[in-house]
């Protein structure tokens, strides 16, 4: 009915005005277990800056993974220009005018500009042998010149920007007749000042007809840039919203569903009292003069762009990088943390931000996973050091209970968990070591949204029974729900510390921009 | 190319200008090169020929090929552009060697060898007549054996030399039709090991063994093993070739070794020096194939305890003894 | 329900040829290679006579192999095994040799012994220390190392070989002889797999060991000293290398300076990868270690026995290589 539907509406839009440049019409994508789409609508016209938005396992990178080729579709239609189109590999999707650029682009940091626009193409050669050069940087200029980038074809990429990276990724791209380019999440590790030219250049294209199909986290960019937005959820249509409809709060129900689920705050109020943590002058590499308390109970988040210092105050508690000043003491007492180790036994505990690459042990149990810092607690004796297997496993079991860690058991593979679970018991690891400072990088990375409740619902409970956690996250709206204080860091200076009611995504982001707020 | 005896016109130009004998012959340059130096015998030779080398005042520059054959023609081939005059080759395959020894025919340079085997171009390679030696040991044997029985033969006939021994095996056995053969390749590297858990596993599955033909001496001791482990050293008999010390040792104490054929490992080396010194001189040996005469060495002719059998002296047969009186 | 539940496929697949062979497939082929030979020499094959005497031949392997295991468990490789091996065997014979036969007495012996594994040790853990401090790539340090080694035995040894006349009886009881009937180099396996067993999988030093060569910061960020367990797994595997080089040793009487460990340093490590395709794919483990080195000794002696030509027994085994490595494979390309 929907799909009959759905033909009438193209047949009549057809009468009145071409064909979209792109049309999905009712895609499913079934993956064993689970349907990650389910009738997936999405139209592109020419020339138009389209949103994909959604909470992370809503379907984004598999519905554009099924347009590019890189995943049959279980069903649906692809069509380009009106026309059924059946892409089955990148070579097909180039020659439909499809073009994808990841959030790490696809370019070779070690070669040059030049280089990386010949890759995937036969070279022009001297006497069909030797590769003529000085032809190769008149064609990489002239793929250059569309997007107005003042960079040398010689240089190399890992010595560019992200946003240079990202616009050279998209004019090679537009140079490979590219009339759909897809983003994935290109700004996620840009400055606010390189997004602006990013975009700049992004409308001057999309004036010329390219299109772009752009997904972003970042809510406020979306906002700034997008003609349209369609949102999935849970791997279905949630709704599109054209230009004039589009408002902060319908978009953000529509990504969350039940409007109250990102915006209930988790925090418990932080009694007065001496400070657990206290530090004084932190001096590093990219921390300059940071000092803060921290207070038995507190939940205090250091939000920051990537490299402003914030992220790197949790490495530097932790002994993960090398301080070159200042004083740390808990209770009152200096520490000296050289190594994690030191870290662990002064009561600090760390989640960092990469689960897969730093936290997880994979092919190991989630017993295994759990104790793997405190196995010193379940020894027989000191000498041989045999680990006393029965304490073990209740121990683990008391952590999977108390972290509510979904499960068939304790010998489970760790890697059959969901992200949400896999980060309930990394987190869950460190209430066995006595820890009373709980250092977390972004624990709700790549987790499903029921999960990321559960785990603000842990951190509150963690500081409701007395411990401290300094909290830091690349999605900024989580700070307003979980942290009473927020210390905002800009170019390795705390620039700015916000309290209670003052703690909003839009406060955060203007100081972490180098800006002040206007006082009112 | 000028001539076939450039040192010996040298020296003779260095005489006719005055100046000392010693000095001219310190001219003559020598390089030694071994695919192999660990071996022990091979060792030995090196050892021996650089010694008598020096003393008629030459010097001498030896390689290590460490097992590769390849990197160790590069060596001679880099002795013979240095411009030595004589190259000797210690039991280095010569067929391997073509390439180098056509070069150094082509500069005029002697290449000399031991135990290498024969090939187009050399002036003489040095050894035993590995053929002959495995006849007469397997003649000896077949004597013990009253030409019946289970016959085990670990072998590598890999090596020229130890294929020769092979062939002079079945030359002998062929007229033996009781006789029962079982034969071994060992694994190189490894033969040590090797030998023993294949005589270990031959003495579970074959209880009727009843002698052992070893191609070299290096396999004795382990073959001899796994017979002493098996509880039949008293109705196993060995036989071999080479003659190390271990292996005298071991005949001497009357085990299960019967006898080896030794050869003058230490003549080898200091003859090819002999045969360079000709060939220096514009004398080529009528043969290329120089062979030394080996001893028997039984219970009997076992040399003292640390001693090599006195080679001037001994014999290869083994009625000589009641010839003689 | 079982606890690897978590790792089979979609419910409702039943039973799963490619899982169990993964799991079971080379623990399959050695029963059926066992099978074959006792088929085939009914006589021989499975008398207790040779099954004693293929686990005698596949001891010294076995212990070099199940050392090697701790190293690849941290995700280390040591090619200096073969070399520690002839490090080994000829050290203590030559130690042996120098205090002179007639005073090799069994507590000499055993000094000797220990003094040798020491040092061994000590070469492994400047390996570990090379290779986690300097950060050098262990293969090419090892590899290097070995040289070091094989040099230094050559130039100590005049390329001479120790023989059992100079060996006292004492250290020749290790190779030869036997405890109730069982060979000293089999008991000699058997505790070394045991402890190392009981080390890598139930003390806190074998799990964390574990840990590293499962994800190596997520055990630096659990506060286990990383660096540190390098030096212990190297040394532990160069010990365990020069004792199989020890038992070698004892075992031929000889101390050889060349020409032990060459054989074994390959055989080591097609044990050690015929064993991560055992029951836990992917993982290195001391059982199956043990499952490769019986394979290696069933297949040589099995072939042996029948009377079948050296080369088939490396074509054989290379076959069955590459079959186990496939089976583990395939559960890695399917995931």
């Amino acid at each position: 009915m929907i799909a009959a539907q759905a033909r009438t509406d193209a047949a009549h839009a057809s009468a009145v005005a071409p064909p979209p440049l792109l049309e999905v019409r009712q895609m499913i994508k079934d993956f064993p277990g689970t349907r990650a789409l389910d009738h997936v609508d999405l139209t592109v016209r020419a020339g138009e800056i389209h949103a994909l938005l959604g909470e992370n396992g809503a379907g984004k990178s598999t519905i554009i993974k099924c347009i590019c080729g890189a995943q049959p579709a279980t069903a649906g239609e692809v069509l380009i220009d009106g026309e059924p189109v059946s892409i089955t590999s990148p070579q097909e999707a180039q020659a439909a005018g499809i073009a994808v650029v990841h959030q790490h682009t696809n370019l070779i940091p070690e070669l040059s500009v030049e280089e990386n626009l010949c890759l995937g193409e036969p070279l022009p050669r001297i006497g069909g042998v030797l590769i003529d050069w000085p032809e190769v940087r008149r064609r990489a200029r002239a793929v250059l010149s569309p997007v107005d980038l003042d960079i040398s074809p010689a240089q190399l990429c890992a010595d560019l920007r992200p946003d240079q990276l990202a616009m050279v990724a998209i004019a090679r791209a537009v140079a490979r007749k590219a009339r759909l380019i897809i983003l994935d999440e290109p700004t996620a590790a840009l400055l606010p000042r390189e997004v602006e030219t990013l975009f700049a250049q992004m409308r001057v294209l999309a004036s010329r007809g390219v299109a772009f199909l752009y997904v972003s986290h970042r809510l406020t960019e979306v906002f700034d840039i997008a003609d349209r937005v369609t949102v999935l959820r849970d791997g279905r249509n949630a709704g599109t919203f054209d230009k004039d409809k589009m408002d902060r709060k319908s978009v953000v129900s529509a990504i969350v569903g039940a409007e109250t689920a990102l915006r209930e705050r988790h925090i418990t109020p932080v009694a007065d009292g001496p400070a657990l943590l206290s530090v004084k002058g932190l001096h590093a590499a990219r921390v300059n003069g940071v000092s803060f308390d921290l207070r038995p109970g507190e939940v205090l988040g250091v939000a920051g762009l990537p490299g402003s210092g914030a992220e790197e105050v949790l490495n530097l508690l932790f002994g993960r990088t090398r301080l070159e000043g200042g004083e740390i003491s808990m209770d009152g007492a200096p520490l000296k943390l050289r190594n994690p180790a030191d870290a662990i036994r002064a009561g600090f505990a760390l989640v960092p931000q990469d689960r897969l690459a730093e936290a997880v042990l994979h092919g190991y149990s989630v017993r295994e996973n759990i104790t793997l810092p405190s196995l010193a607690q379940f020894l027989r004796e000191r000498v041989l050091r045999l680990v006393h297997g029965g304490r073990e496993k209740t121990a683990a079991r008391d952590v999977i209970a108390r972290m509510n860690v979904r499960t068939p058991g304790t010998e489970t593979l760790i890697d059959a968990l969901s992200g949400g679970n896999q980060q309930k018991a990394v987190l869950g690891r460190w209430l066995t070591t006595g820890a009373r400072v709980f250092l977390l990088n972004s624990p709700t990375a790549a987790v499903d949204v029921g999960a990321k409740a559960e785990i603000y619902e842990l951190i509150a409970e963690l500081a409701a029974a007395g411990a401290s956690v300094l909290f830091t996250s690349t999605e900024v709206e989580e700070f307003p729900v979980i942290c009473g204080r927020v210390l905002v860091f800009s170019e390795g200076r705390i620039a700015g510390e916000l309290h209670d009611e003052q703690v909003t995504e839009a406060n955060i982001m203007t100081i972490a921009a180098g800006e002040s707020l206007e006082q009112d | 190319m000028a001539t076939k005896a450039k040192a010996f016109a040298a020296a003779a130009a260095a005489l006719s200008l005055s100046v000392s004998a010693g000095a001219a012959l310190a001219e003559i340059r020598v390089g030694i090169v071994a695919v192999n130096y660990n071996s022990p015998s091979i060792n030995r030779q090196v050892v021996t020929a650089t010694e008598a080398a020096r003393e008629r005042g030459w010097t001498v520059e030896d390689y290590d090929g460490r097992g590769d054959q390849v990197a160790t023609n590069n060596a001679a081939m880099a002795f013979i552009d240095r411009g030595f005059d004589a190259i000797i080759n210690i039991a280095s395959p010569n067929p391997q060697m073509i390439q180098v020894i056509d070069y150094a025919a082509e500069r005029g340079v002697p290449f000399v060898s031991t135990f290498s085997g024969l090939a187009p171009g050399i002036v003489a390679d040095i050894g035993s007549n590995n053929t002959a030696d495995g006849v007469i040991a397997t003649t000896e044997l077949m004597g013990r054996l009253e030409g019946r029985g289970h016959v085990v033969k670990f072998n590598w006939n890999v090596l020229p030399a130890l294929r020769e021994r092979d062939h002079g095996f079945h030359a002998t056995v062929r007229d033996f039709p009781d006789l029962r053969v079982t034969e071994i390749e060992v694994r190189v590297p490894g033969q040590v090991d090797d030998a023993f858990n294949q005589m270990t596993n031959l003495l579970l599955a074959n209880p009727d063994i009843d002698a052992v033909w070893t191609g070299w001496d290096e396999l004795v001791a382990p073959v001899v093993r796994a017979i002493e482990q098996a509880g039949r050293e008293d109705d196993i008999i060995v036989v071999s070739m080479d003659g190390i010390p271990e292996v005298f040792d071991m005949i001497r104490s009357g085990g299960p070794v019967a006898l080896t054929v030794a050869y003058d490992v230490d003549r080898m080396g200091s003859t090819a020096v002999a045969v360079v010194e000709a060939a220096l001189g514009g004398e080529t040996p009528a043969s290329r194939i120089l062979t030394l005469a080996p001893c028997l060495v039984t219970q009997d002719t076992a040399p003292a305890q640390g001693e090599r059998p006195d080679f001037g002296n001994c014999t290869l047969f083994s009625g000589e003894a009641f010839a003689a009186q | 329900m079982s606890k690897t539940d978590a790792t089979a496929p979609a419910p409702g697949a039943g039973f799963d040829l490619l899982h169990f062979l993964a799991r079971y497939g080379t623990i399959l082929s050695l029963v059926l290679l066992i099978a074959f030979f006792s088929f085939m020499r009914p006589e021989v094959f499975p008398s207790m006579r040779n099954m004693f005497n293929v686990l005698n031949q596949v001891s010294i392997l076995g212990i070099i192999a199940i050392g090697l295991t701790v190293c690849l468990v941290i995700g280390q490789f040591d090619l200096s095994i073969g070399a520690l091996a002839t490090f080994g065997g000829y050290v203590a014979a030559r130690m042996l040799m120098e205090i002179g036969p007639a005073n090799g007495t069994p507590m000499v012996v055993a000094g000797v012994v220990l003094a040798v594994l020491f040092m061994a040790m000590i070469i492994g853990i400047i390996n570990g220390a090379l290779v986690s401090y300097l950060g050098i790539s262990a293969i090419v340090e090892t590899l290097a190392m070995s040289f070091i080694v094989t040099g230094v035995i050559l130039g100590i040894s005049g390329s001479r070989t120790i023989s059992p006349t100079e060996i006292p009886a004492a250290f020749k009881i290790i190779g030869q002889g036997n405890i109730a009937g069982i060979p000293n180099p089999v008991l000699i396996m058997i505790a070394t797999a045991l402890v190392l067993w009981l080390f890598l999988e139930h003390t806190q030093p074998g799990r964390n060991m574990y840990a590293i060569g499962g994800n190596k910061e997520a055990s630096r960020l659990s506060g286990i000293p990383v660096k540190r367990y390098a030096l212990v797994a190297m040394g532990i595997c160069a010990a365990c290398a020069a004792l199989g080089g020890m038992v070698a040793a004892a075992n031929l009487g000889a101390g050889r300076p060349q020409g032990v460990g060459e054989t074994y340093l390959l055989n080591a490590f097609v044990a050690v990868f015929i064993g991560a395709s055992t029951l836990r794919p992917g993982k290195f483990h001391v059982l199956g270690t043990a499952v490769g080195v019986l394979m290696i000794g069933v297949i040589n002696n099995g072939l042996s026995v029948m009377g079948v030509p050296s080369f088939w027994q490396y074509i054989v085994q290379g076959v069955l290589l590459i079959l186990a490595l496939i089976s583990a494979s395939m559960m890695v390309l399917r995931r």
